[in-house]
């Protein structure tokens, strides 16, 4: 019976397969897409080849091996069913509004030797992606940003989550030293036996492990400096900055093992990252904004020691070391491009920023002569 | 890092070891059988050499949750949870009775290149329970990106 079970549903997955196979072989999509399409193909080519060996080992007629041939071809059916759910929609649902986004990424994916080949799409939702290395690379941006240049260096912020793992055991390295570091400076020196020190020595280790996530957000918050300079200060802060309460505190419950770390916190390394790179007016101009709010607002500046300014150094030193091992372009180098994305986005906010009435007529101008270029 | 962006690298890695741990136990079990499941060796190979990595990293992991006041470091939220879960299993001995859970992840790692008969039984065993260990792990992200009908 349960060769019979394997082989009906190895019939139908081989149905749903070549299904899938000739969609995504008849779909016409834009240029930046087209490394896309041919992974797709591979990677299903491939799932379908593991198929048909599972069709040769299930008329083996080995009773043995039928709960690994159920488990492989579980694992399989997972791994098409993500893809169905989370990849081809990239290809299937692609609209001329992405062309925008899509040039983007075509550019800064161009411009790292580390996603020079590597496939990518976008999709609908808040900004995200899912830094997958074996997987194409997946965008996610919302639907009124998809036609808007002054949002886009939100995506230099997400490129560091890819440029993570592409470096992972180095970035772990680093970030393991780092947090050997905290623990140093969390952990009671002496040890006692009783249930409060128990507790006292369980919350130090969760505040140690928090820092894995925090410090790659801080990360990524620095390559997006790297990248796009003002462009990225702007973007961060006009995105985030009228978040409410939390972006400047959170209840401490709320902060173990939580994703992110206070936005008021990436403010604080934003900014001296801005210093490093010569951007000082600028560090000043946002740490002003941001005081500006806290104040009015009325919000404590509590981390419920997640974060002592004492460790400052510590942060930065490993954000530094991080940034040589990813090796992200400068700013610097193409701001001086009117034509370049930079200097573009650069000029984007700067008419906003002078003129935010007639900001939509000019954007709509830039917009027509990046993706319908004049030869 | 979004819970889906944790979900999708968990997914990642944990699928890439299925396969592999399956791979291994078909080849291992019809081995003993005499037939071949016309796997090229280098491919067998490459599949024990990702599950001696992930074990040794594992092992030194485990080793560092079992002492209460250490945090894992260098490693996310779900590969965390996946060390707590191997060293909670170690103590559900009416569940998990291979070496792999009894001893250490280490002990399996000899266990792969070992030409014994009687160690090849064992191994089996020990990446049997591994596997459904991993697949209760994964279960997670699977829900979390793809969801349930």
């Amino acid at each position: 019976m349960m060769k019979q079970i394997l082989n009906q549903s190895i019939n139908d997955f081989v149905r749903e397969l070549d299904a899938t196979i000739d969609i995504v072989s008849a779909k016409s999509v834009p240029a930046e897409l087209s490394l896309f399409q041919g992974w797709l193909s591979v990677f299903y080519n491939d799932i379908r080849a593991n198929l048909k060996h599972l069709a040769f080992l299930t008329d083996l007629d080995e009773e043995d091996i039928f709960t690994d041939i159920f488990n492989e071809f579980s694992s399989l059916q997972q791994l098409f069913r993500l893809l169905d759910a989370r990849y081809l929609p990239g290809l299937y649902r692609t609209h001329r509004n992405d062309a925008l986004t899509l040039k983007l990424l075509h550019w800064l994916h161009c411009a790292h030797a580390q996603t020079e080949q590597k496939p990518f799409f976008v999709l609908d939702g808040d900004f995200a992606i899912l830094p997958t290395v074996d997987y194409p690379v997946s965008y996610y941006l919302p639907i009124a940003a998809q036609q808007s240049l002054l949002y886009l260096p939100l995506f230099f912020h997400e490129l560091g989550h890819y440029l993570y793992q592409h470096h992972r055991a180095e970035m772990d390295d680093l970030v393991r030293e780092f947090q050997k570091k905290l623990s140093g400076y969390l952990t009671p020196v002496v040890r006692k036996n009783d249930a409060s020190s128990q507790v006292a020595a369980d919350r130090a280790r969760q505040k140690v492990e928090t820092w894995y996530e925090w410090i790659q957000e801080l990360f990524c918050d620095a390559i997006g400096v790297e990248i796009g300079g003002l462009t990225y200060v702007r973007a961060f802060s006009y995105y985030l900055r009228m978040q409410g309460r939390s972006a400047f505190y959170r209840p401490e419950k709320d902060l173990f093992n939580s994703s992110h770390p206070i936005t008021a916190l990436r403010i604080l390394f934003i900014a001296r990252r801005c210093r490093v790179l010569g951007l000082v007016r600028e560090a000043d101009e946002l740490e002003h904004e941001w005081t500006t709010i806290a104040t009015a607002l009325g919000v404590p500046t509590e981390y419920y020691g997640f974060y002592e300014t004492n460790w400052e150094n510590d942060v930065a030193q490993t954000l530094n070391y991080m940034i040589t091992e990813a090796d992200p372009i400068k700013f610097a180098d193409h701001a001086g491009d009117p034509l370049g994305w930079i200097g573009i986005i650069h000029v984007a906010w700067q008419e906003f920023e002078r003129s935010p009435g007639k900001y939509s007529e000019w954007e709509r101008l830039a917009l027509t002569s990046i993706i319908s270029p004049k030869v | 890092m979004e819970t889906k962006q944790l979900a999708i690298q968990s997914f990642e890695r944990g699928q890439s070891l299925l396969e592999r741990l399956n791979k291994l136990l078909i080849h291992l079990k019809l081995t003993q059988k005499g037939i071949s499941d016309q796997q090229p060796a280098e491919e067998i190979q490459a599949a024990k050499d990702v599950v001696k990595s992930f074990l040794s990293k594992l092992s030194t992991l485990v080793a560092s949750a079992e002492q209460d006041a250490n945090a894992l470091t260098g490693v996310d939220v779900r590969y965390r949870s996946l060390v707590r879960k191997f060293a909670e299993a170690k103590s559900r001995t009416s569940r998990y009775r291979s070496a792999l859970f009894k001893k250490n992840p280490e002990s399996v790692l000899e266990l792969l290149d070992s030409p014994v008969n009687g160690d090849m039984k064992k191994l089996i065993e020990s990446l049997t329970e591994f596997r459904a260990l991993l697949e209760d792990h994964l279960s997670f992200d699977s829900r979390e990106l793809i969801g349930e009908l």
